[in-house]
């Protein structure tokens, strides 16, 4: 799937390079348009790029229907038909990694798969050995806090849990960017606040590069490194910002008292100015 | 602190909250009252139906000759229990339905699931399949039994076709739509993790239709029922449709209503193990 795109790359020998030092992933000039039903094209994205460096953390906001989810999307290969390029700085698929693994939005748990179960589905196009198989799983169930509840069935854990068993499938598979489509949006406010310190610990611990879609400001101020703005339908980049405002990644780091950084209010102010006239138009 | 805040409360440490006994012995009595309604309506509604039988009856509203009151039909099965005649026929003629019940139900299911599977999983097979299925689905089995006996003549081979028939598209139309409507997350989750084909085949497509294949095989039990004992009316030596028609045409009530108990038995049984077996296989649906 990956292999397709990486072609458009100009001048590609066997030492493959990355357009640009340390880039993960880099995506060129993406458009994608939908065709309903009733065949009038609604263009989703417009020429769309974007390099994700790694061990950053790059949160995208948007008003709904911006292409941020088509873009993740196409990020982990659940849609392949666009326009534009999607290079990865590998080209092929390194033994024991996956270029990508997403986290849904929903809750992603296969019912009939006990915790460990799921995250080993997720391991399964890696073709580890078995012991290493089990490494994996006994790790990262433990690193999302459900060591004890790694023959548990998904119908008896909590919204919270399911969505850490879904985290955990993800970085078991030690992607080379983690793809989080609203991770936490199905979960209660409280546990919303407390899963943003655990994923800003958890990609602190496994030197993530993540790539977080998200509607809520606050929550791309705490987590990102780095914050786009989408456009209302047709997506485009409407703005970047830097931002080294966010939670230290130490166990017990407190979300809400981040909000008191003087830095904050300011940037929530200029997101919400970048964002607001955008809702409008999408309304 | 924020000056809006003009009292603090704070719980005081260390004290266990207590649980009024009351509360609890109230809440467990509502619960027992709820679970009496229901066996009480569960037991004492077929009663009453039975009740109204034996009064129009007995009054001559029907007439006693061809229906007579359930306590004359219970006394009747009692002596004919007593002296064996009746368990001993009625055994004899279930034992023949079931070996043909078995195989014919075997035969629908495998064949069902494997369409069925082929259908939810490749579309081309789907687009071929649907318009045959859905034109052939609402045909009554019993009414293509002829043709099978043309076929496969008049012995047991035919009415194992008929009930494997019956079988089939329950077990084909419920498993294919539930493969093709299962929550789209599931398939997702395969795609995104890049999960081998055989992986998502077993582990992730099939499982996730689960459910709406249990549904299938139940209603495939029920039809299966329904097609055999037709089958068994029109053409048969044995069996318990035979069974029944016989002793309506020599007017043996009591051996008519032994044989309808016998067929309800047998469905409320393998009703009851089915859904056991489903509790065992889906436990994520009962919540």
């Amino acid at each position: 799937m990956t292999t397709a795109h990486e072609t458009a790359v100009p001048g590609n020998g066997a030492g493959r390079r990355p357009p640009e030092a340390e880039v993960a992933v880099a995506v060129d000039r993406i458009s994608k348009v939908f065709l309903p039903k009733n065949n009038v094209p609604v263009p989703a994205m417009v020429d769309v790029s974007l390099r994700i460096r790694r061990k950053e953390v790059l949160a995208i906001l948007g008003p709904s229907g911006c292409g941020k989810s088509t873009l993740l999307r196409i990020l982990g290969g659940l849609d392949t038909q666009y326009r534009g390029t999607v290079t990865w700085a590998q080209a092929r698929q390194e033994h024991g990694r996956l270029n990508a693994a997403t986290v849904f939005q929903q809750d992603s748990t296969l019912p009939w798969m006990t915790v460990a179960q799921n995250i080993g589905l997720g391991l399964s196009g890696l073709r580890l050995d078995a012991a290493e198989r089990k490494e994996r799983i006994d790790r990262y169930s433990a690193l999302v806090g459900l060591a004890a509840f790694r023959s548990a069935y998904p119908h008896e854990l909590s919204g919270g849990m399911k969505q850490r068993a879904a985290i955990a499938r993800a970085l078991a598979c030690e992607p080379r960017v983690l793809l989080m489509d609203e991770p936490l949006a199905a979960l209660d406010a409280q546990t919303r606040l407390v899963m943003q310190a655990e994923l800003q610990a958890l990609w602190r611990r496994t030197e993530s590069t993540v790539v977080y879609v998200t509607h809520d400001i606050e929550e791309a101020i705490t987590l990102a490194d780095r914050i786009v703005v989408m456009s209302a339908r047709p997506g485009r980049i409407k703005s970047e910002r830097r931002t080294d405002i966010h939670l230290d990644g130490a166990d017990g780091a407190d979300p809400v008292a981040l909000r008191a950084h003087p830095g904050f209010a300011p940037l929530a102010r200029d997101l919400w100015a970048d964002l607001a006239q955008e809702v409008g138009d999408a309304l | 602190m924020s000056s809006a805040v003009t009292e603090i409360k704070t719980a005081p440490a260390g004290v266990e909250p207590t649980v009024d006994p009351n509360v609890v012995r109230a809440a467990i009595a509502l619960r027992r009252r709820t679970m009496a309604k229901r066996i009480v309506m569960g037991v004492f509604t077929p009663i009453f139906f039975l009740a109204i039988w034996e009064v129009l009856s007995r009054v001559g509203v029907l007439d006693r000759e061809y229906i007579p009151p359930p306590s004359e039909v219970f006394r009747g099965m009692g002596a004919g229990i007593k002296d064996g005649s009746l368990t001993e026929a009625v055994a004899h003629n279930g034992w023949i339905s079931i070996q043909r019940l078995v195989p014919g139900f075997a035969l629908g299911l495998v064949v069902g699931l494997v369409a069925g599977i082929a259908m939810g999983i490749l579309d081309l097979v789907r687009f071929g399949l649907r318009p045959i299925i859905s034109a052939t689905f609402p045909i009554p089995k019993i009414a293509i039994f002829p043709i099978l006996i043309i076929i496969f003549g008049i012995g047991d081979t035919s009415k194992i076709v008929v009930v494997a028939l019956a079988v089939f598209y329950m077990v084909c139309i419920n498993t294919a739509s539930g493969i093709e409507y299962s929550n789209r997350i599931y398939r997702e989750v395969a795609t995104a993790f890049q999960v081998p084909k055989r992986v998502e085949y077993l582990r992730v497509i099939i499982p996730s239709a689960l459910p709406s294949i249990m549904t299938g095989v139940r209603l495939g039990v029920g039809n299966a029922l329904i097609v055999l004992v037709s089958a068994e009316f029109v053409s048969a030596q044995a069996g318990i449709g035979y069974y029944i028609w016989n002793a309506w045409q020599v007017l043996d009530i009591n051996a008519m209503f032994g044989g309808l108990i016998v067929i309800a038995l047998f469905g409320i049984l393998t009703n009851w193990c089915l859904l056991a077996l489903e509790r065992r296989l889906i436990p994520w649906s009962q919540s």
